[in-house]
């Protein structure tokens, strides 16, 4: 039974409660009616209030379903990360600096997988990340986060980065602009 | 509140298949990105950032987005087009939006009609279609929710292999938004087609979605 015949039978049987309506819900029976012999049931009450309230839970039923596509998109929505741009842009000014300023700190910066490849190929990070990354590349022009990654544009490199729990570290760096639709040609970089 | 139980049985049946098929792809995604994000050697993310992540977000609106489109096109379809034997289809003479008497609108309404069956005016007009107006908008939604949630999560991963993020006409060109909503189409399209032609011919007792076990194979439109 559908929510409208519901709350329709209990308006219905509402209005019968009343002096006629007891007279109408309960007819005398002679004893050759076959209804004589089915026993009685006394009609629902169901308030003004109940009736109100089934008809805002309707009501909130279609807005939820209507809300199912938005909120999917603001999940999508909050997954791009405008609220980390900022952070991952500081991550990857902080390594443009440090790679001649302290390179042990830019190094630090590095991801983990990133920072064990160089290391395999060219030796321990301190002496040869200054020979792959450009020093002091410049300020921030721009950047995007999508998820976890990120990709900062300074004036003189781009960097890519990802999110670790306890901060952005740089993926990718030394990163010259690539022809249309390939990816970026990275003298640091991970596997 | 047994009563209510028993007679809204296939409706909590189905969202607790919902709910749990819901539960079962956020363990089974998550775990298949930390797959790759351990292989990768990049972070992994607990089972909360992965529910509310793009990648999840784009799996679910791409599936809704092709059930209600189904669901849409079925609505409309059978107004007009008919299958003889289907009791997923009207009676052959049966054809278009009928009557006002066998819609039971205005002045052929019933005392247990909605309201706005029997008002007339747009409110009428609106009822008469509302189904498949609500089915369209939460198909436009969902699948402006893939578009959104899947170009973050292509994004991501254009990101991962060091390409640059595609814009917003970029990814509507993209091959994985359409091959997304292809691969989702299809399905639909083949179960409500294959529900149609199988119904004609086979039977399930006690289903309102076939035909009486006894009825002929030529019977259109009848309901078991």
């Amino acid at each position: 039974m559908t929510i409208d015949a519901m709350t329709t039978e209990a308006m219905t049987t509402e209005a019968m409660t009343g002096d006629a309506g007891r007279r109408a819900a309960t007819p005398d029976r002679g004893p050759d009616d076959p209804a004589a012999s089915m026993p009685r049931v006394r009609p629902s009450r169901v308030s003004r209030r109940t009736v109100a309230r089934r008809k805002v839970i309707r009501q909130r039923a279609a807005g939820a379903l209507l809300c199912i596509g938005v909120l999917a998109s603001q999940s999508a929505c909050a997954g791009q990360g405008n609220a980390e741009l900022g952070n991952a842009k500081a991550a990857a000014a902080a390594f443009g600096k440090d790679v001649s300023a302290a390179t042990g700190d830019a190094c630090d910066l590095l991801a983990p997988q990133t920072l064990k490849e160089l290391e395999d190929s060219e030796g321990p990070c301190a002496t040869s990340l200054p020979d792959q990354v450009r020093s002091d590349p410049g300020a921030v022009r721009g950047g995007a986060v999508y998820g976890k990654e990120a990709i900062v544009h300074l004036a003189a490199d781009t960097v890519f980065l990802a999110r670790y729990r306890d901060g952005w570290r740089v993926t990718a760096a030394g990163c010259t602009r690539p022809e249309a639709g390939r990816p970026y040609d990275c003298k640091v970089k991970g596997d | 509140m047994r009563r209510w139980l028993r007679e809204s049985s296939l409706t909590l049946a189905f969202t607790v298949l919902l709910l749990t098929a819901l539960v079962g792809q956020a363990f089974t995604g998550q775990a298949f990105y930390n797959e790759s994000a351990v292989d990768a050697g990049l972070p992994t993310v607990s089972i909360l950032e992965y529910a509310t992540s793009s990648q999840f977000a784009v799996d679910v609106a791409e599936n809704w987005q092709s059930e209600y489109l189904q669901f849409l096109l079925y609505i409309l379809f059978t107004v007009w087009l008919l299958q003889k034997g289907s009791p997923e289809s009207k009676p052959l003479d049966k054809a278009g939006r009928e009557s006002d008497e066998d819609q039971k609108v205005g002045a052929h309404a019933e005392p247990s009609s909605p309201s706005w069956a029997r008002t007339g005016g747009w409110r009428t007009v609106v009822f008469s279609r509302s189904l498949g107006l609500v089915m369209a908008v939460v198909f436009l939604g969902s699948w402006s929710a893939q578009l959104v949630a899947g170009r973050s999560a292509y994004n991501e991963d254009q990101l991962q292999d060091l390409q640059d993020p595609l814009g917003w006409g970029g990814y509507l060109h993209a091959a994985d938004f359409w091959n997304r909503t292809f691969q989702n189409w299809q399905s639909e399209f083949l179960a409500v087609a294959s529900m149609v032609v199988f119904s004609i011919y086979l039977r399930e007792r006690g289903s309102p979605e076939s035909k009486p076990v006894g009825s002929s194979n030529a019977a259109t439109g009848v309901e078991g």
